[in-house]
């Protein structure tokens, strides 16, 4: 008796001895024998009805049995000398069977022959079924098939016939990607970022433990909510848009705007990816989110710093410029009254008074040098900069040229790369003169110098640089070099303001670079800038 | 040849710097005649005056009436609008420079911080603009 009630005829066949009252085959019926010609003749009448009937019931009986999608098959139940359920043979196999199960040419064989590692549990559900009469339906796998049933058992025949009909489905298929999903989802778990996964209704079938730190809501709590209304989602374009391209393109990247739990706001680097089934229909979207709040906070303050830092500079600049431009006044003055005193006043003048007048003149030339240095530093930083393309190389050749024509008596080498900046010309030409000025200054002692002006690659900064053979520094000091009148030499050893380097310095840091000295006393130096390209 | 006394007027609040650059006009030119005002009005004031200078040498920043301002005065009036004007200056600003040749300037005169400089400066000037054959061994 199937659940259902209907009658299945029993059909036993094997090679195990038939039980009394039955018949082998069922093409026969059983009937009482009548002795009269009529009566043969009915009875024979009777009794192909009644084959008929059988056979067509049978009929039925097969076509149901092989048109069933679902697997099914009657088993004996085999149990070993302890009572403990061992094995089962197949009674019966249906045309389903094969295919759900793997297993060719069952009928008649022992499970255990056809699949060795078949797991216990399988013979120990069949054989209580077996024993209590009670029907199962259960779901469980079968590593030895590499496959997972959705099964419904029950016991057919009496008792002690220990047969046990399964009606079964391989749902390998289903399982097996509940499975993958829920290794991945223990791997989702453990990223940091949170993963929120939603159906085509934007309604959260999957929440991560990163979503639950992040937002404040466990996954219990979100699944099944509208994602963009719990987040209270700020897009930076229209979501219908968004959405598009995702169908479009599979995947969408962006900045979000999202509100937590605690009602906190914050910005998170989000990326979706179109979520498809095994077949390729597109049933949600995967969204991974980062949290870039600080990230943005700290860029934000960056530029703040960055705009006050320049306002500042501007200012600095501009006290410098008329500092400098009212210390002219007065310092015109000293040196033309002395001149006057010189030229008017010379033959009163002893020797002692006409050293004093010399020194005045000495000191005031000194520092009217020093005022135009710093006013020429001012100006580096108001005039507006204007990138081009600079022949770096070429106006560095000229200027080599220059100072060799101005002191033939030296042997300098130069050596000079074919490069080119993309930078202000004006002030380019005045980092090159200064840095090859020093250079050249810095080499005056020694008999064969070497100025080079080259560049290098490392990984995509350009680094430019000027090196020379000449005095060299001491590293410790190295930070002066770049701070205007800190010179390392004194003046007698090398004359100069120590002006040079910290227009350099000025006008690289304007172009957005940095600029750094390397040297060593009596080796050389090599002062290095960069300047990052615009786009 | 003789030279006619032509009146030089010399525009500029610092009287340091005023005695400057008279010194350096007498060094080239010893007879030379030198009118000073120390402000734009005062400046106004002798030109309106009947003592039409032949040139002027006008400081650029004055406060008050600054140098512009006295410019344009200079200019707007009939009678002055021809009198060569060279600014004194010691900015480089390039619209400095300009706005005062806007305003009407013949020519400028940076107040360099060497004196002997600026006296051969203040020679060409004077050469070129009052068409003076001397030089400084010549007394007028």
């Amino acid at each position: 008796m199937t659940p259902e009630g209907r009658d299945i005829p029993k059909c036993p066949s094997g090679d195990e001895p038939v039980p009394e009252g039955s018949v082998r085959g069922c093409n026969r019926a059983t009937l009482p024998l009548r002795s009269s010609r009529r009566g043969m003749r009915a009875v024979n009448e009777e009794l192909r009805a009644a084959n008929e009937a059988l056979r067509e019931s049978e009929e039925r009986y097969r076509n149901l049995f092989n048109t069933l999608e679902e697997g099914f098959c009657i088993v004996r139940v085999i149990f070993d000398s302890e009572g403990k359920a061992a094995d089962y043979r197949f009674l019966q196999v249906n045309a389903a069977f094969e295919k759900q199960t793997g297993l060719h040419g069952a009928q008649g064989k022992l499970m255990r022959d056809l699949a060795p590692d078949h797991e216990r549990h399988w013979f120990e559900m069949y054989g209580t079924i077996a024993l209590t009469g009670v029907p199962r339906h259960f779901v469980n796998r079968a590593r030895a098939l590499n496959r997972w049933f959705d099964v419904y058992a029950y016991r057919v025949g009496s008792p002690e016939s220990r047969q046990v009909a399964i009606l079964f489905n391989d749902i390998s298929g289903i399982k097996g990607s509940e499975e993958i999903l829920r290794s991945q989802a223990a791997l989702l778990n453990q990223a940091h970022d949170a993963i929120i996964v939603r159906n085509t209704g934007d309604r959260i079938t999957f929440w991560n433990k990163g979503a639950e730190a992040m937002y404040g809501w466990s996954s219990r709590e979100a699944l099944g909510d509208c994602a963009h209304m719990l987040l209270k989602t700020r897009f930076p374009r229209p979501l219908q848009e968004i959405s598009l391209e995702v169908a479009q393109q599979g995947a969408w990247e962006g900045e979000l705007i999202h509100s937590c739990r605690d009602g906190r706001e914050i910005v998170v680097d989000s990326r979706w990816v179109a979520h498809k089934d095994n077949e390729g229909n597109r049933i949600g979207i995967m969204e991974l989110n980062r949290d870039i709040t600080v990230r943005k906070r700290a860029e934000e303050e960056l530029r703040e710093t960055n705009s006050l830092l320049e306002a500042r500079n501007a200012e600095l600049d501009s006290f410098n410029y008329s500092v400098s431009h009212d210390l002219r006044g007065p310092l015109r003055a000293i040196g033309a009254f002395g001149r006057m005193l010189g030229d008017e006043y010379r033959t009163l003048l002893d020797g002692a008074g006409k050293v004093y007048l010399d020194q005045i003149f000495r000191s005031t030339d000194r520092m009217a040098q020093l005022i135009d240095d710093l006013l020429k530093l001012s100006r580096i930083t108001r005039t507006e900069i204007r990138r081009t393309q600079v022949d770096l190389g070429g106006i560095a050749q000229s200027m080599a040229q220059d100072l060799k024509q101005g002191a033939p008596e030296r042997i300098v080498e130069f050596i000079i790369d074919d490069i080119v900046i993309h930078a202000d010309r004006g002030l380019m030409i005045i980092v090159i003169e200064n840095l090859f000025f020093n250079a050249w200054k810095f080499t005056s002692r020694r008999f064969r110098a070497r100025i080079e002006f080259s560049c290098r690659q490392e990984g995509s900064r350009t680094i430019y640089f000027v090196r020379d053979n000449g005095e060299g520094f001491d590293m410790a000091h190295g930070r002066k070099l770049f701070t205007p009148f800190q010179r390392l030499h004194s003046n007698t050893e090398f004359p100069g303001t120590g002006i040079g380097l910290a227009i350099v310095r000025r006008i690289i840091e304007r172009h957005g670079g940095r600029v750094w000295a390397e040297g060593e006393v009596g080796k050389g130096a090599t002062i290095s800038f960069e300047i990052p390209a615009t786009n | 040849m003789a030279t006619m006394r032509k009146a030089i007027l010399v525009v500029d609040d610092d009287p340091a710097d005023i005695f400057i650059t008279e010194k350096a006009i007498t060094k080239f030119w010893p007879g030379s005649f030198i009118e000073h005002a120390s402000d734009g009005s005062e400046a106004i004031k002798l030109i309106n005056n009947g003592h039409q200078p032949e040139l002027i040498l006008l400081d650029l920043k004055m406060p008050g009436l600054g140098g512009l301002e006295v410019l344009s005065e200079i200019r707007k009036q009939e009678k002055t609008r021809y009198i060569p004007v060279v600014m004194l200056t010691s900015s480089t600003l390039g619209s400095d420079l300009r706005a005062a040749y806007d305003a009407g300037a013949n020519s400028y005169l940076n107040k360099t911080l060497d004196f002997d400089a600026f006296t051969e400066e203040i020679k060409a000037v004077l050469h070129y603009w009052l068409d003076l054959n001397m030089s400084l061994a010549e007394a007028s």
